[in-house]
Order: C-alpha cells, then structure tokens, then sequence
C-alpha cells in the first residue's frame, strides 16, 4: 500500500447552531461532498477496484448507489415517481456491480446533477411535508436523517476502500 | 436511537474477542465520544477518558491485548445512559463552547448520527471480514 496526498478539502462545515433545516441541510451537503471527496484524484481502473478484499464494494458502485438513494427518497416531493437509472427488477445490485455501463465521469456528473435539482426543488417544501409509499408515510425531515445516516455509512465504506486503494484516510 | 443501536450487535458475535480487523479501525465501542460530548462539554462535568490516557491517545481505537471486550460493551452501555441522562431536558437549541467553537445541542445530536453511522460503516466491513456477516 502506498501512502498518497489527500486530494484538496473544499467541504463546507454545517453550521453549529441555528435552525434545524440550515443543519440538516448542511449536514447531509457536507456528506454528499465528503463522498466526492473519497473519489477525489483516483482512476477510473482504482474507482472500480474492490480493494477490501472480502467485500464487493467500490467507490463507483457506492456512488451509483447514492444516486439511486437521492432519488427514491427526494423525487417524491417533486412529484416524481422514481425509476431505477443503474438497476432492473432483474438485476436489483447492478448499481453496485454493472461498473462499466457508464464512465465514471458520467457517474459523477449524473449525481451532481440529481443533488443540484434535488436540493433547489425541495428548498421551499416544509420539514413536515410528507409522501406515503406502501401505506407508510414519511416526512421530509426523515428523509434529510435518513439521507445523512446513510451517505455517512455508506463514507464509511468508503473510508475503507479508500485506504486501502491508495493508503489516504481523513475524516 | 436505531444507529446507536446497532453498535451493540457485533458483540453478539463469538468472534469478536479475535478478529483481525481489515483496518486500524476496530477497537471498543465509542465510550469515550459520548463522554467528552455529552457529559464534559455540555454538561460540563469533570469525567476523565475512559479508554484512554494523555500519554497513551489511542488507547480507545486500538484496544490493548488484555482488554475485555464484555467488560468494555457494559462501560460504553453504561455511559451512554450517563449521557441520556445528563443532557435530559435540555432544549435543542441549547448551546455550550468547545474550545472556541459555540454549538447547539441539535448540532450535537446531528453529529452523533454521523459519527456512529459512520463507524457502523466500517463495523460493516470489519465484521464481514470476519465472519461473513453482512447487513443492514
């Protein structure tokens, strides 16, 4: 394993105090770029390499994986019904595993793009504002918890696999 | 609290007193998290470390060969009641200082749903390398 430079740190801090939409909102920013952060400065070969050896996890598939997650709990609220972009009723893991069905930059490019009208459409709707699905109904302000327990799981992944493609770590 | 709950499942494991850990990532629970937040900065109580020392600063993540692992899961349950109870009542929008910083209990309670989450993250690769287990 070789040690490398972590790539520049341009995250924004959530803010510390104030009200609950600017810190939650803040809060899961801060992970949606910590993710992209974990990627930073790799190739696309080392962005598809299982480097934990007893997972199939890689950086790629978790980014996929993320764009799933941004749409199937946001696109509700904007009135969308959200439809799979990287799997089928099929194949249900191929976010995570069809890793040369689209580039990577193409990747990136798709979830920086879901976040940007994600985060502009639900910016007027209400923390209670809420969607029903299989007779369950679910707030926005669970769904900006869930968003943020989620990316920092799935960056804890990512911490893994990336020091062990390249050695960086950092919180 | 789900994700503070599911910190305490690799201990049903018969593994987990010899894993080897696929990265410098194991070690107790995160005892000593819940203390500095809870009790000694908002609360502002006087509780030294638990797991580890000044002269010693990782103790906590990298446990020594003759910790116990039953003994250190009954001290972090132990203290994460301690810490329900030491900031029970207090309204969200309560702040206290950390160093120089001022912070809002509901920072506070945001960042703990970060910081386990994301230690369960690596516990999820851990364990995996350890016995196979996976999920959610």
């Amino acid at each position: 394993m070789t040690t490398s430079t972590s790539p520049p740190d341009t995250r924004r801090e959530p803010p510390e105090t104030g009200d609950e939409r600017a810190m939650l909102a803040g809060f899961l920013d801060w992970h949606r770029e910590t993710l992209r952060w974990k990627c930073a400065g790799l190739t696309d070969e080392q962005l598809r390499t299982h480097s934990v050896a007893s997972s199939g996890l890689t950086l790629l598939g978790l980014v996929r994986h993320l764009t799933e997650v941004e749409r199937w709990w946001f696109l509700p609220f904007l009135g969308e019904e959200p439809e799979p972009v990287y799997f089928t009723d099929d194949k249900p893991n191929d976010d995570f595993d069809a890793l040369d069905t689209v580039p990577p930059a193409e990747v990136f490019d798709r979830l920086a793009a879901e976040v940007e009208r994600i985060r502009a459409g639900v910016a007027s709707i209400g923390l209670d504002a809420e969607f029903v699905r299989s007779g369950k109904a679910y707030s926005l302000r669970w769904v900006h918890l869930h968003m943020i327990e989620e990316y920092s799981r799935h960056n804890g992944h990512a911490d893994l696999i990336r020091e062990g493609i390249d050695g960086v770590t950092g919180e | 609290m789900e994700v503070r709950r599911t910190h305490t499942r690799p201990a049903a494991g018969p593994a987990a007193a010899d894993h080897e850990p696929v990265a410098a990532r194991a070690g107790p629970p995160p005892g000593d998290v819940e203390r500095s937040w809870f009790r000694c900065r908002v609360a502002g109580e006087d509780a030294p470390p638990i797991f580890y020392t000044q002269a010693q600063p990782d103790l906590d993540i990298d446990p020594p060969p003759d910790a116990d692992p039953d003994a250190d899961f009954a001290t972090w349950r132990a203290e994460v009641a301690a810490c329900d109870a030491a900031v029970a009542g207090r309204d969200l929008d309560d702040t206290f200082v950390s160093r120089t910083d001022t912070l809002s209990l509901r920072w506070l309670y945001g960042h703990m749903i970060e910081e386990y989450a994301r230690h369960n993250g690596h516990a999820d690769l851990i364990r995996q390398a350890i016995d196979g287990a996976t999920g959610e």
